[in-house]
C-alpha cells in the first residue's frame, strides 16, 4: 500500500502501467473528483484506487492499492488516517521546487507510524529542475543517506515503471493476522444520495462482506452490509474485503457522524474487544459566519452545510445571527483552505450566495469575575473594562525557502508576532525555519504574503501548538455612529490602531456615496481611533427621458433597485457586500 | 376622445455624430428618403386599423431622428396631409420638427414652416468649435448662427435649442460661455444635457480610457446648479429635469411622455404608448422595410405594464415635472393601499429636503433633481 502520491503520479501510476482506465475516460486526472479540485491542483479529499500488476521482476501478480493524500496543512488529520492504513509511502519531491514545508510534516508522520519510505523525485523533464538538490534536501528532512531514490517524470511516464517495481520490492504487504475478529480502518467516505454515506476502508483483521452486520466502534451502532467494493477507480463490487485490502462499504448509514474518519469498523455479533488506534475527533480551529446574501436563502444555506458535512466530517456549524447580516450560521474549519474551499463548494454546487465574515480563531478570556469565556466571534467579546487577561492559539510554523529570499520571510514572521525557533539549511540553497505564531496572524494574508517575500518559492505547514497570552482588544466598526456587527474584529493591542485605519478608508472606496454623508469611524470601546467621511452623492440623474426611454429607463432603475436591495441597511446607509468582505482582507 | 401625440422617426443623416446612440443611417440620396417615407404612410394606415385610432385628435406631431431637416418641405407637407386622412388636428396643434444646421438655411426654414412645422428644435450642442469637432457633429459654428438668426427673421415663437454640457476638458466658464452664447438667440426653450455614452458608440471607449478628463459627478452638480440659476434669472421654468422654457413655450409633445399621455410612435425603432400598451418598432431598417412591404408589424417588443408598475412610472415621470404629482390624483387612479406607501415614501423623502411638498403636490427640490436617479429608486418597489 502506498500513499503521498502526487495527483498526475497518481494517475500515471495506474493509466501508463495497468491501463485500468480507458484514456477517453479520463478527464484531465481522474483521481481528482471535485471539480474544485481539479481547479486549484489540489487534493482536498483522500482519493483511493486500486490495480493489479504483474511484475516481470518476480513473475508475480501483485495487488496495489493507492491512497491519494491532500498536502496541505488544514487537511492533516485526513493524511494521517490515510497513513494508518498504509505499508508505505511514496514521498514525492518535486525536481524544480525541491522540498516543502508539508513534505516535511507528511514525512514525520509516515516515520512516526514506522512506514516505509519510497522518496521519489518528480518533473525531471522540467528544464528548472534539479534532481541532485531535490535529493540531497530530502536526504536533509529524513535524515538518512542513500535513499532508494527514483526518478520520474510522471508527464512523460519516466521512471514510472522503475517506481512500481520498487514499490513491489520495498513495500511489504500487509501483515495478515490470524484474528477471530474484524477489525477495519475507515480513512474516508463520501456521501452519495441513493445509497447514503459510504465509508471507505482497509481491512486490517477479519473479512467483511455483504449481508454482515457491522458496528462503528465510536458510536456502538450497526449496519446492514448491501454491498463491498474496491476501487479501479470505479467502484466495483466485489465478495468480500479480507486483510490488507482496501475498498468501500456500502451499509445504508444516513449521517457522516456514523463514519467518522479514523474510527474502527467491527462485527456487530462478534466486536472485537479494541479498535485500531489513533483515532481522534478533529477540533475546528478557525471560525467564521456565513450569511445567505439572499435572506430568503437561509434554508438552503442550511441544508447546503447539512450536505457538505456528509463529505466533510471537519466542517462543523451552528446558527448565528448578526444584525447586519441576519440570520446565519457560524461554522468551524479545519483551517484558511478549508474554510474557502467550503465557501466555493457552497456556492457552485448548491447555487447558495454567501456572505462570509472575517475568519477568527477561538480566543480565551478571563474575565474580572474570573470566568473563562471561550470567544468565537467578535462579538462575544467583552468590553475592556471586564478583561481580565486574554489568550489566543499558537501554531508551530514550518517554512522552507530559498537561502535569498530568508530575510523577507523572517521580517514577515517578526512582523506577526512570530517567535524565532529555529533555522536548518537542508542543502546551500533551501532552508528551514520554525516560528511560532499566533493563529490568528496567518489566517489575514500570511501565506499570500509569504509566496510574495520568497517570489512564490517559500511553503509553509504549521501545527496547532497551545494558547497563550496575549493583548487583544475588539475593534468596532462605527457606521453614522451605528456599530456594525459583521464588522469588528479582534486585534492584538499594539496593530488595532492601524488595522482600524485601514479598514476605514478601505471602507470608504467600498461604500459607494449615497443620498447621505456617510461617517465611518473604528473604535476600541468608546474610544474612536480612525475616522473617513464618505461626503453625499451629488449627482446622479438620468437627463433624456422622453418615449422609447421610458421602458428602458425604468428597467435600469429596477436593476439598480435591486443591485441596492443586495446591500444591508445599516440605519439610512446600504453598505455592500464587498465591505464585509473588505474586513476578510484587511492589509496589515 | 383622449387626446394623441405622433412621433415619425426620420432615421438618416449626414454622418453619424461619435455620441449618438439614436437609430440613423448615413444616408443622404433622396429616392430613399422618399421611398422610407412611403413605408412609414404604410404602417400609419396599418397602425391606426390596429389601434382603432381613426379619427382621433392630435395635438402634437414631432419630427425627429436621426436629421429630419434633411427631408424637403413639400415631403413634410406630404406627410401632415397623410395624417389628415386619418386624424384630425386639434386647433392648438404643436408641429415640431428637429433641424440640424448643416441641412437648412433660412429660406428653407421658411418653407418648412409655410408647409405647417411650427416649432423647431435645433441640434446645436456647443457653441464651441473644438467640442462640435470632438462629438463628430456635422455642422460649423457659422451655420448654427445662420439658422438661429432665421429663427427670429421667420418670427418663429417657438423653437428650442439642445446643449451638452459634461464634455471632456469642458471648464465651468466654458460651460457658462455656450449658456451666454445661446441666450444672444432669446431662444423660447432649451434642453440641457449632459454628455451620456452608451456601449455601442464610438465615444464610449474614449471616454472608458479617459474618465478622469470629464468633469467628475460633483462638478458635473455644479455645472448644472449654476445653470438653473442662470436660466432662472433670465425667466426661463425649468419645468423639466432637462428642459427650460420661457412661460408657455413648454413642449407640449415631450409633456405627453411626462404625463404619461398616448402617443404613437411611427418610423423605425419608434415607441408607442397606447392603452396601457408600450410598443417598440425594430431597429433595423432593413426588417423595418421588408415587414411593411409583407404587409407584416414592425413591431418587435410591446409590454402590458401592471398595476404597481404603472403607479410607479407614473410618479417617476411626473416628479420629472416642476408640476410634480398630486396625492389626489394617484388615489383615484391606483389602489389605496399602494399609493399609501409611495406617499409615505414621498413623504420621507420630503423630510430630507429631496422633494417638496406644497399641499398635496410633490415635486423634486433642486437638491432631489441632481440625484432624481436615486429618488426614483427609492419610490420603485
Amino acid at each position: 500500500m502506498v500513499s503521498l502520491l502526487t495527483l498526475t503520479m497518481a494517475n500515471q501510476l495506474s493509466l501508463e502501467i495497468c491501463r485500468v482506465v480507458p484514456k477517453e475516460k479520463m478527464k484531465e486526472q481522474f483521481l481528482d473528483h471535485m471539480d474544485l479540485e481539479r481547479e486549484r491542483g489540489i487534493t482536498i479529499k483522500a482519493k483511493a484506487v486500486r490495480m493489479e500488476y504483474f511484475s516481470p521482476s518476480t513473475g508475480e501478480k501483485y495487488i496495489l492499492n493507492l491512497i491519494d493524500t491532500p498536502g496541505h496543512a488544514d487537511f492533516s488529520y485526513e493524511v494521517s488516517r490515510s497513513l494508518a492504513a498504509c505499508e508505505g509511502v511514496l514521498l514525492v519531491v518535486d525536481a524544480s521546487q525541491g522540498v516543502e514545508a508539508q513534505t516535511l510534516a507528511h514525512a514525520r508522520l509516515a516515520i512516526s507510524q514506522g512506514l516505509v519510505i519510497l522518496p521519489v523525485i518528480n518533473k525531471i523533464d522540467l528544464p528548472a529542475a534539479d534532481p541532485e538538490r531535490a535529493m540531497r534536501e530530502v536526504e536533509a528532512i529524513l535524515g538518512e543517506d542513500h535513499l532508494p531514490f527514483t526518478m520520474v517524470s510522471a508527464k512523460l511516464g519516466t521512471g514510472v515503471e522503475e517506481l512500481i517495481e520498487k514499490i513491489v520490492r520495498f513495500i511489504p504487504p500487509p501483515p495478515v493476522e490470524d484474528s477471530p475478529f474484524l477489525r477495519a480502518l475507515i480513512f474516508d467516505s463520501v456521501y452519495d444520495s441513493y445509497r447514503g454515506v459510504i465509508p471507505f476502508i482497509r481491512v486490517k483483521e477479519g473479512e467483511i462482506k455483504k449481508g454482515m452486520e457491522i458496528m462503528m466502534f465510536s458510536t456502538r451502532k450497526s449496519f446492514s452490509v448491501s454491498e463491498v467494493g474496491v476501487f479501479t477507480p470505479q467502484r466495483t463490487e466485489v465478495d468480500s474485503l479480507g486483510p490488507g485490502e482496501v475498498g468501500y462499504v456500502v451499509a445504508n448509514i444516513r449521517r457522516l457522524e456514523d463514519s467518522q474518519v479514523g474510527d474502527t469498523i467491527t462485527s456487530a455479533s462478534h466486536p472485537s474487544p479494541s479498535p485500531i488506534p489513533g483515532y481522534k475527533k478533529v477540533k475546528p480551529l478557525v471560525f467564521c459566519s456565513f450569511y445567505p446574501v439572499d435572506y430568503e436563502d437561509y434554508s438552503r444555506l442550511k441544508e447546503s452545510l447539512e450536505r457538505l458535512q456528509l463529505n466533510d466530517a471537519s466542517l462543523s456549524f451552528e446558527a448565528d445571527f448578526s444584525e447586519a447580516l441576519g440570520f446565519g450560521f457560524r461554522c468551524g474549519f479545519l483551517g484558511l483552505l478549508h474554510m474557502e474551499i467550503t465557501q466555493e463548494r457552497m456556492e457552485r454546487e448548491f447555487g447558495v450566495e454567501v456572505v462570509a465574515t472575517a475568519p477568527h480563531v477561538v480566543y480565551h478570556v478571563l474575565s474580572k469575575s474570573g470566568e473563562i469565556l471561550e470567544v468565537r466571534s467578535p462579538r462575544d467579546f467583552p468590553p475592556p473594562s471586564e478583561i481580565e487577561e486574554t489568550e489566543e492559539p499558537y501554531v508551530e510554523m514550518s517554512i522552507t525557502v530559498p537561502a535569498e529570499y530568508l530575510g523577507g520571510v523572517m521580517d514577515l514572521c517578526q512582523s506577526r508576532r512570530g517567535i524565532f525557533k529555529d533555522m536548518v539549511y537542508l542543502s546551500e540553497k533551501l532552508v528551514l525555519l520554525k516560528y511560532d505564531l499566533p493563529l490568528a496572524e496567518i489566517l489575514l494574508d500570511f501565506y499570500d504574503c509569504l509566496k510574495a517575500v520568497s517570489r512564490g518559492y517559500a511553503s509553509l505547514d504549521y501545527e496547532f501548538i497551545g494558547y497563550r497570552p496575549a493583548k487583544l482588544v475588539r475593534v468596532d466598526i462605527l457606521v453614522n455612529r451605528e456599530k456594525v456587527d459583521g464588522l469588528s474584529f479582534i486585534s492584538p493591542e499594539e496593530s488595532a490602531y492601524y488595522r482600524g485605519r485601514a479598514l476605514v478608508s478601505r471602507l470608504k472606496e467600498l461604500i459607494p456615496r449615497q443620498l447621505f454623508p456617510i461617517s465611518l469611524q473604528a473604535a476600541i470601546g468608546g474610544k474612536i481611533i480612525a475616522r473617513e467621511d464618505i461626503p453625499a452623492l451629488r449627482k446622479d440623474v438620468l437627463q433624456k427621458c422622453y418615449g422609447g426611454d421610458i421602458t428602458r429607463k425604468r428597467k435600469l432603475l429596477e436593476k439598480q433597485k435591486e443591485g441596492k436591495k443586495r446591500m444591508k441597511a445599516v440605519g439610512k446607509v446600504r453598505i455592500p457586500q464587498e465591505a464585509f468582505l473588505a474586513v476578510m482582507k484587511s492589509e496589515k | 376622445m383622449k387626446e394623441l401625440s405622433l412621433y415619425f422617426h426620420f432615421p438618416f443623416c449626414l454622418k453619424r455624430c461619435r455620441y449618438c446612440d439614436f437609430v440613423s443611417y448615413p444616408r443622404r440620396d433622396r429616392s430613399f428618403h422618399l421611398e422610407y417615407e412611403k413605408a412609414v404612410f404604410q404602417e400609419i394606415a396599418w397602425k391606426v386599423e390596429e389601434e382603432s385610432l381613426w379619427g382621433r385628435e392630435l395635438s402634437t406631431v414631432y419630427l425627429g431622428g436621426g436629421t429630419p431637416s434633411l427631408l424637403f418641405p413639400e415631403d413634410v407637407e406630404r406627410m401632415l396631409n397623410y395624417l389628415q386622412g386619418f386624424f384630425t388636428f386639434s386647433p392648438s396643434v404643436e408641429i415640431t420638427m428637429e433641424v440640424n444646421p448643416e441641412t437648412v438655411n433660412g429660406d428653407k426654414i421658411k418653407a418648412f414652416q409655410e408647409a405647417g412645422v411650427n416649432r423647431f428644435s435645433v441640434g446645436v450642442q456647443s457653441f464651441n468649435p473644438r467640442f462640435l469637432y470632438f462629438l463628430g457633429r456635422s455642422s460649423s459654428l457659422g451655420q448654427i448662427e445662420n439658422v438661429l438668426s432665421s429663427m427670429e427673421k421667420i418670427h418663429c415663437s417657438s423653437w428650442s435649442l439642445d446643449l451638452l454640457y459634461s464634455l471632456p476638458f469642458q471648464s465651468l466658464p466654458e460651460w457658462q460661455q455656450d449658456i451666454e452664447h445661446a441666450l444672444i438667440y432669446h431662444p423660447p426653450h432649451l434642453s440641457i444635457y449632459n454628455l451620456t455614452l452608451s456601449p455601442v458608440v464610438p465615444l464610449y471607449s474614449f471616454a472608458r480610457r479617459h474618465s478622469r478628463v470629464f468633469p467628475s459627478p460633483d462638478e458635473e452638480a455644479l455645472y448644472f446648479e449654476w445653470t438653473m440659476e442662470k436660466l432662472e434669472q433670465e425667466g426661463y421654468i425649468h419645468y423639466e429635469i432637462s428642459n427650460f422654457a420661457q412661460p408657455g413655450a413648454e413642449c407640449s409633445h415631450n409633456l405627453t411622455y411626462w404625463r404619461g399621455g398616448e402617443y404613437l410612435g411611427v418610423g423605425v425603432s419608434a415607441w408607442s404608448y397606447l392603452g396601457g400598451r408600450r410598443q417598440k418598432n425594430t431597429s433595423s431598417l432593413k426588417n423595418y422595410l421588408r415587414r411593411l412591404e409583407e404587409g407584416k408589424s414592425p413591431l418587435t417588443f410591446q409590454e402590458e405594464l401592471e398595476a404597481h408598475q404603472k403607479l410607479a412610472e407614473d410618479i417617476m415621470l411626473r416628479l420629472r415635472t416642476k408640476e410634480g404629482v398630486q396625492s389626489s390624483y394617484l388615489l383615484t387612479r391606483y389602489r389605496r393601499g399602494e399609493v399609501e406607501t409611495k406617499l409615505k415614501c414621498l413623504e420621507y423623502l420630503s423630510q430630507e429636503g429631496f422633494i417638496i411638498k406644497e399641499g398635496e403636490r410633490f415635486a423634486l427640490s433642486k437638491k432631489g433633481i441632481l440625484v432624481a436617479n436615486q429618488i426614483f429608486q427609492e419610490i420603485l418597489d
